[in-house]
């Protein structure tokens, strides 16, 4: 579930993603970006809505 | 008589429908002060000084033969360099549009041009508008950041090369130049102001802002180019407010909410002590102040927002990033990046947070009519290797909620302070008569020492 994925499950998740897009030397330089973006992931993550809170791309 | 550059968007318009001053004078004016400081400052990318007389020209002849002549005739302006100016090159401060010429006018400049305004050139911007530090110097100390994206504008608006410049804002790309160089900056509501032909940033948090020196020449602007298009999806229809009538009715003392937790915790000790004074001046004026708290859902309102820009940012840019990735300066590189990796089910429960944000905004003003903040966490940073800290601005953007930042003081070291004022979604017409009434009780104009 979305709610108990910590920061570093995520990080490992995005690296591994960064890895594929553009290879091991320059996931690596992206690794203190990738952290604070899992930090953000997790952050939202672990936060409650609504079940009928539907996205509003919009006003 | 005041020299001409240093005159306000409604002193221009004034005197030049009088035809007490000539729009060549004014354009003159203006044209030869940017020349004096441009080496210093670096705030213009071009300037369009044959287009600009041509165009001041115009002006006087029709005011001469008495044609119909709009609320900002003769007005010099800047337009941020990501706004489309058909047959001027817009190259957005990035190397990767850096000979782009667009074929048409974003709907803001046609509107300026429509109502009189006349468009001076085009103001300097961080790369397409994020976080890589421009040119562009701070006015006030050329060795602190004018803060960006909007650098150019903020810097040429307090410099007293032009009267007005417009900018954008997806976290605080107005309001947070505008606090730094001492002007006025205001940013309306999401969809307010067409972005037709300006390049985005985030679509879902990209707002058209204002820059200038008073309240009352917000108004003017705004009023010019406020208002539905057709050619934006996200414009908004509802109707536009008389915001210049608006100007004539600031005698009641507003009812202020402070919002404190985040923003005290986050301020350095100059800034919050200089807007507590700030307010105290406020409350001995006849405002009202209570404390307000902020909405659960505030928590993740800046991991939300910087997850939903860097998403929208890379599918932007996803196309030319893949072939011309080493033209990107590191930051907005970084940020792409990010944004490439971002599952798909984190960004929209990144944008369902902002809905919910959105949804307990509108309870924070049940007892107040305006909320009040620092508009940034302190002044200027002597740092230009920064554009500075959003994290005060970018929750109201992120909400798309108006607000404008007042200038209200110098720091210790010179630098400006201002106070940042918010209200609820649609409001113009009331922020701007609150900030009106802020403007005239705390009586400051700042001028930087050039």
């Amino acid at each position: 579930m979305a709610g108990e994925r910590t920061a570093t499950e995520m990080l490992e998740t995005l690296a591994a993603q960064a890895r594929l897009l553009w290879g091991e030397a320059d996931a690596e330089r992206q690794r203190p970006a990738l952290s604070q973006t899992a930090e953000e992931i997790a952050a939202v993550a672990r936060t409650p809505v609504p079940a009928d809170l539907e996205p509003k791309f919009f006003a | 008589m005041t020299a001409l550059h240093t005159l306000g968007v409604a002193e221009v318009a004034t005197l030049v429908q009088r035809r007490e001053i000539s729009p060549v004078e004014v354009v003159t004016a203006c044209l030869t002060r940017l020349e004096a400081l441009e080496p210093t400052l670096q705030a213009w990318v071009t300037v369009d000084r044959h287009g600009a007389l041509a165009a001041a020209k115009r002006c006087e002849q029709a005011i001469q033969q008495g044609d119909r002549i709009g609320a900002l005739v003769g007005v010099p302006v800047g337009l941020k360099d990501i706004i489309y100016t058909a047959g001027l090159r817009t190259a957005a401060g990035s190397r990767v549009y850096a000979n782009f010429v667009p074929t048409y006018d974003a709907t803001v400049t046609v509107r300026l041009q429509q109502a009189g305004a006349i468009i001076l050139g085009k103001t300097v911007t961080t790369e397409f508008a994020t976080a890589d530090p421009s040119p562009t110097r701070n006015p006030w100390n050329t060795e602190h950041t004018p803060g960006g994206s909007s650098s150019g504008s903020a810097a040429a608006v307090a410099a007293r090369m032009i009267p007005a410049a417009l900018g954008s804002q997806t976290g605080g790309s107005t309001l947070r130049p505008a606090s730094y160089c001492g002007i006025v900056g205001l940013k309306p509501t999401y969809g307010r102001i067409s972005r037709y032909g300006v390049i985005p940033v985030s679509w879902c948090l990209d707002h058209v802002g204002i820059l200038v020196r008073s309240v009352q020449d917000a108004a003017l602007v705004l009023q010019a180019i406020a208002g539905h298009d057709v050619h934006d999806a996200s414009s908004l229809s509802q109707p536009v407010g008389n915001y210049s009538l608006a100007m004539q009715q600031v005698d009641t003392p507003p009812r202020l909410g402070v919002l404190r937790d985040f923003f005290r915790d986050h301020a350095d000790a100059e800034t919050q002590q200089h807007i507590a004074a700030t307010v105290e001046r406020l409350a001995r004026a006849g405002a009202s102040v209570r404390e307000v708290p902020l909405p659960p859902s505030y928590a993740t309102v800046l991991a939300a927002h910087r997850l939903i820009m860097k998403v929208e940012a890379a599918a932007f840019h996803a196309d030319m990033f893949r072939t011309q990735r080493e033209q990107y300066g590191p930051r907005l590189r970084e940020t792409i990046e990010m944004g490439l990796v971002i599952p798909g089910v984190d960004y929209l429960r990144a944008q369902r947070l902002r809905r919910l944000f959105q949804q307990e905004v509108p309870q924070m003003f049940q007892d107040v009519d305006i909320l009040v903040t620092p508009s940034t966490p302190t002044p200027a940073p002597h740092d230009l290797g920064t554009t500075g800290d959003a994290r005060f601005q970018s929750p109201w953007t992120h909400a798309g909620v108006p607000t404008i930042t007042l200038p209200t003081g110098l720091s210790q070291a010179g630098m400006p302070l201002g106070l940042q004022l918010i209200a609820p979604a649609l409001e113009e017409e009331h922020l701007l008569r609150v900030a009106r009434w802020c403007e005239a009780a705390l009586n400051v104009t700042l001028a930087p020492p050039l």
